[in-house]
């Protein structure tokens, strides 16, 4: 903060701007600097002002303006900064948080105009504007960083932190709390669309259920039972909330919101698209994985704190369960991670392509593995048959969630069919393309806002055909015992995965020296492991849907298609 | 009962802390009805599992007593509500050797059709729950909805979809007409390749069969010291079936004409008389009740037209008689002691689920709380055929 913390660069920048510093210095009447040299600005850097005309001593506002693109600023708008006059005709301000939090950290600009107003303004006073821009009271300490927000995201929290400027008290709030708060106002309105986006699942998954299982599924509540959701989800928020008597009340009521955080908070890194994302952190998948954990730790919670030995056994179910199943998924996302060199999920989206050919999942024979391998280990992971061992309705009645009723028992539930969503979403993102449009570049896709929403469209089309492979994979299988989920852990998936792992390195390796043998080895996967293998796949369900239809609705009174057909009444 | 099951040593509520007792049941999801079994367990794996039954005894026995012959019939159905035809089978055929009646042969078609129709039903009921204990939900709707078809055409054939009260001592209470039988021949050829979906769907599954190849393995030998019944027993390697080798009703005529064999358990997937090979047995006697229907429906048609029922005018009989019928979960036998009053002086149901019980203690050592599920639904007991 203090002048006197001179830097080696200081010298050079006082240089460069004291030789064009012909600009007036006067009340309401920027200075201008031309073209300061290439500098990189960081936190408690000083920028010193150096004005011909001289300032008077006393509060003034530097305000840069980057005029050239600049590597890694996210909008390159005009900047003010607090600075003082020192009285011998120098401005000095130092680089806080907050101008940060505006620019982005490490930036390096290539041409800055810098402007210096100088404002008459006592101690105490709030800084609200000078040379039509706003400025804000930036208290040392904070230390956020927000550069992982996309940028219009965080355009916009600035600009709402700009626009709202609230004033508490006389203290102004620093804008990075603003920023904070929009974020986290962000995040629960994406909650809030998450929500019925869950509901609408779960009619989905009762309705494929209800076709696969000749009845109807949900058909009464709303436009063709599509409103189910809303009629149970009242329902069980107006049930009685039962503790039982033996049961650990505090860890009791904890459990549902960690499995609920757990999957939750998987949506902050899950890209929509291009532009629909909370924080493209650069550790994304390191974060998912570790995240996700939260959910066993919320399900021993609640096996151990219902004190009844069914939810106990579920507990200790599920705890090996997911930890087990953690390794492969974490070990078959890897194989991804290091294809395309990155842990950051829009990254990892931007390194694939809109067409098959150019999705991980067809790179090479080892991220095929490792797709398949991600997805039976996700499908573990969220407790979903043939792997629901932890809530087996048939062997521990409703295993750890046995006790929970009401309100609670819908947050186990909302999370579990949320997970459905998340997985198939990090599937999508990971090893299908993501949000890439086919025949379209990412970086147009990023341009046009009619390409935004279509790359919408394309990933929910994607995140949605893979949930209906989760629906239809539950409702046609048995579940697997304790050991046989272990064993196929343990001795196939993992080995497995990090068989698929190392290979895919090297193949990716292999493809840096041979791009041409990467590009036929894509065309090869994707002729044989996408359409051979789902030609193959479609053609053995046609021909098993046919003779089902033959023999079962021959010519007689079977007329009706067969999950309606019923003898005639006499 | 459950006290002085709890206060027996070694049975007592963890004596040291490496075991869990874990009462299962008489409320649990899986236990077929109220039965309760003390499981005691060390982890998923436990070391025994006694059954505790009688929750539903309701002195069916007793009641016989105090009923007349016919007005017993009723209570019969109550026996084994899932299989109720043949419950209804085995009382009047007793009385009927009791008291030396004759039965006219339509009712003796009617009688094993609807016994055959009964045991497809109540082979649903046990396949689909069974599929469900290991956790496919989708068999169970499949099952249940062929089910739905038994029921309507029992609707049709004597007016109640659960407890038939059908078969009357001397006969069964109404006879079918042609177009039932039409409906049931239908039926028949839209039953047949849900079978093989069936199959398809469950029994070949990789996990399904890897759930219950080699598991609760009961030798032939153990078998028939435990007393096992129908399709346990013949599970087991025993080609022991009261229809083919004590011949009843009709069947010595049906039997020989559709080549009848009786079905037995080959350890197709693992060991002879595994619990897969009882979830494959029971879907092949699908399969040969189909035919036996087929070959009933056609020969019944040289039967003279309502003929059938010759209703006793005073029962008094006196004696014992002792009859055997083949039920759905296996051989289910009556016998009855008259005294020459209007009721009977001591009747006694013998049925396979009680049998199937006794059996679990020994088998459920060693094995896991997931295939405790399995193992009983394999033996495919119900609650009231144990408790009566």
């Amino acid at each position: 903060m203090s002048p006197l913390r001179a830097l080696p660069w200081l010298a050079a920048v006082v240089g460069v701007l004291a030789a064009p510093a012909g600009a007036v210095a006067g009340e309401g009447e920027p200075a201008r600097v031309r073209d300061l040299a290439p500098t990189k600005l960081e936190r408690g850097d000083t920028l010193v002002v150096e004005l011909e005309a001289g300032a008077p001593r006393g509060p003034a506002i530097i305000i840069l303006r980057a005029t050239g693109s600049s590597k890694g600023a996210a909008t390159p708008a005009p900047l003010a900064l607090r600075g003082r006059g020192l009285g011998d005709g120098r401005v000095v301000a130092s680089i806080d948080a907050g101008v940060e939090a505006r620019l982005g950290r490490n930036v390096r600009w290539r041409h800055v105009a810098v402007e210096v107003a100088l404002v008459d303004t006592g101690e105490g006073d709030v800084w609200a504007a000078t040379a039509g821009h706003r400025v804000w009271n930036s208290v040392p300490g904070d230390d956020y960083d927000l550069e992982f927000f996309p940028g219009s995201l965080r355009g916009f929290a600035t600009g709402i932190a700009e626009r709202v400027h609230p004033v508490v008290g006389g203290y102004v709030f620093p804008p990075v709390f603003l920023i904070a708060g929009v974020m986290i106002g962000v995040t629960l309105l994406m909650l809030l669309l998450v929500a019925p986006a869950t509901g609408v699942l779960v009619v989905w998954e009762r309705k494929v259920a209800g076709r696969m299982q000749s009845r109807f599924g949900p058909n009464r509540v709303g436009p063709a039972g599509w409103l189910q959701w809303l009629a149970d989800a009242l329902k069980l928020i107006r049930k009685e909330d039962l503790i039982p008597t033996q049961a650990d009340p505090a860890l009791y009521r904890l459990a549902p919101y960690l499995v609920w955080m757990g999957i939750f908070a998987t949506f902050v890194v899950l890209p929509l698209s291009e532009f629909a994302i909370v924080a493209d952190l650069n550790v994304g998948i390191l974060y998912i994985t570790s995240v996700t954990t939260f959910t066993v730790i919320g399900i021993i919670m609640g096996g151990w704190a219902s004190n009844s030995k069914w939810s106990l056994l579920g507990g200790m179910r599920s705890a090996a369960q997911i930890v087990s199943y953690e390794l492969p998924a974490s070990m078959a996302l890897l194989a991804v991670v290091v294809v395309a060199g990155t842990l950051s999920p829009q990254a990892i989206v931007r390194a694939q392509g809109g067409l098959p050919v150019d999705w991980f999942v067809f790179r090479s024979p080892f991220t095929f593995v490792a797709f398949f391998i991600y997805f039976i280990s996700a499908l573990a992971e969220g407790n979903r048959t043939p792997f629901d061992l932890p809530e087996a309705e048939s062997e521990l009645v409703a295993g750890f969630s046995t006790e929970y009723s009401g309100f609670r028992w819908s947050i186990f539930s909302l999370s579990e069919w949320t997970n459905v969503y998340v997985m198939s979403a990090i599937v999508a993102t990971t090893f299908l393309g993501g949000w890439n449009v086919p025949f379209v570049s990412a970086d147009a896709v990023a341009a046009s806002t009619l390409w935004r929403a279509i790359s919408v469209v394309v990933m929910l089309s994607k995140v949605m055909t893979l949930t209906f492979v989760v629906i239809w994979i539950r409702w046609s299988l048995p579940r697997f015992r304790v050991d046989q989920m272990m064993a196929l852990c343990w001795k196939w998936l993992l080995p497995g995965a990090f068989a698929a792992f190392l290979a895919s390195t090297a193949w990716s390796w292999a493809a840096l020296a041979w791009p041409r043998a990467d590009t036929a080895m894509r065309w090869v996967m994707f002729l044989s492991g996408g359409v051979g293998l789902g030609t193959a796949f479609i053609f053995r369900v046609v021909r098993t849907f046919r003779t089902v239809n033959l023999l079962h609705m021959g010519d007689r009174q079977f007329t009706l298609p067969f999950f309606e057909r019923r003898l005639e009444k006499p | 009962m459950s006290e002085l099951i709890f206060a027996r040593e070694g049975q007592g509520a963890a004596d040291d802390d490496s075991e869990m007792i874990l009462n299962m049941g008489p409320q649990h999801p899986s236990t077929h009805g109220v039965i309760r079994f003390i499981v005691r367990t060390d982890g998923e794996i436990m070391s025994s599992a006694e059954p505790d039954i009688g929750y539903l005894h309701r002195a069916i026995e007793h009641i016989a007593e105090k009923c007349t012959y016919e007005g017993f019939m009723p209570y019969t159905d109550r026996v084994d509500y899932v299989c109720a035809m043949t419950a209804n089978h085995v009382w009047a055929t007793a009385v009927e050797k009791l008291g030396q009646l004759p039965v006219p042969p339509r009712a003796h078609y009617l009688r094993v059709i609807s016994d055959e129709l009964n045991r497809i039903s109540s082979h649903c009921i046990a396949l689909g729950a069974m599929a469900m204990d290991l956790g496919a939900v989708t068999p169970f709707p499949y099952a249940l909805r062929e089910r739905e078809y038994v029921n309507d055409l029992m609707e049709e054939l004597c007016g109640a979809r659960l407890t038939y009260n059908y078969h009357r001592v001397g006969g069964v209470g109404w006879d079918m007409t042609d177009a039932w039988r039409d409906k049931t021949l239908k039926f028949l050829d839209h039953f047949e390749p849900v079978i093989a979906e069936f199959d398809r769907l469950i029994t070949t599954n990789e996990i399904f069969v890897g759930r219950l190849a080699g598991l609760a393995a009961i030798s032939a030998d153990q078998a028939i010291a435990y007393g096992l019944v129908g399709p346990n027993l013949r599970a087991s390697g025993v080609a022991f079936d009261v229809r083919a080798d004590l011949p009843y009703a009709v069947y010595a005529d049906i039997l020989p004409k559709i080549g009848w064999q009786t079905p037995v358990g080959r350890g197709a997937m693992g060991t002879v008389g595994d619990a897969w090979d009882r979830f494959a047995l029971r879907v092949e006697e699908w399969r040969w009740s189909v035919r036996i229907l087929r070959e009933a429906l056609d020969q019944i048609q040289q039967t003279p037209r309502g003929e059938f029922l010759i209703a006793p005018k005073r029962l008094r009989p006196k004696g014992d008689a002792l009859a055997r019928v083949e039920a759905a979960r296996g051989d289910m036998a009556c016998y009855v002691v008259g005294d020459g009053g209007p009721h009977a002086y001591r009747a006694r149901f013998r049925t396979g689920s009680f049998n199937a019980m006794g059996l679990v203690r020994e088998k459920s050592r060693g094995l896991m709380v997931a295939d405790l599920v399995a193992l009983i639904a394999s033996l495919d007991v119900v609650a009231p055929e144990i408790d009566r």
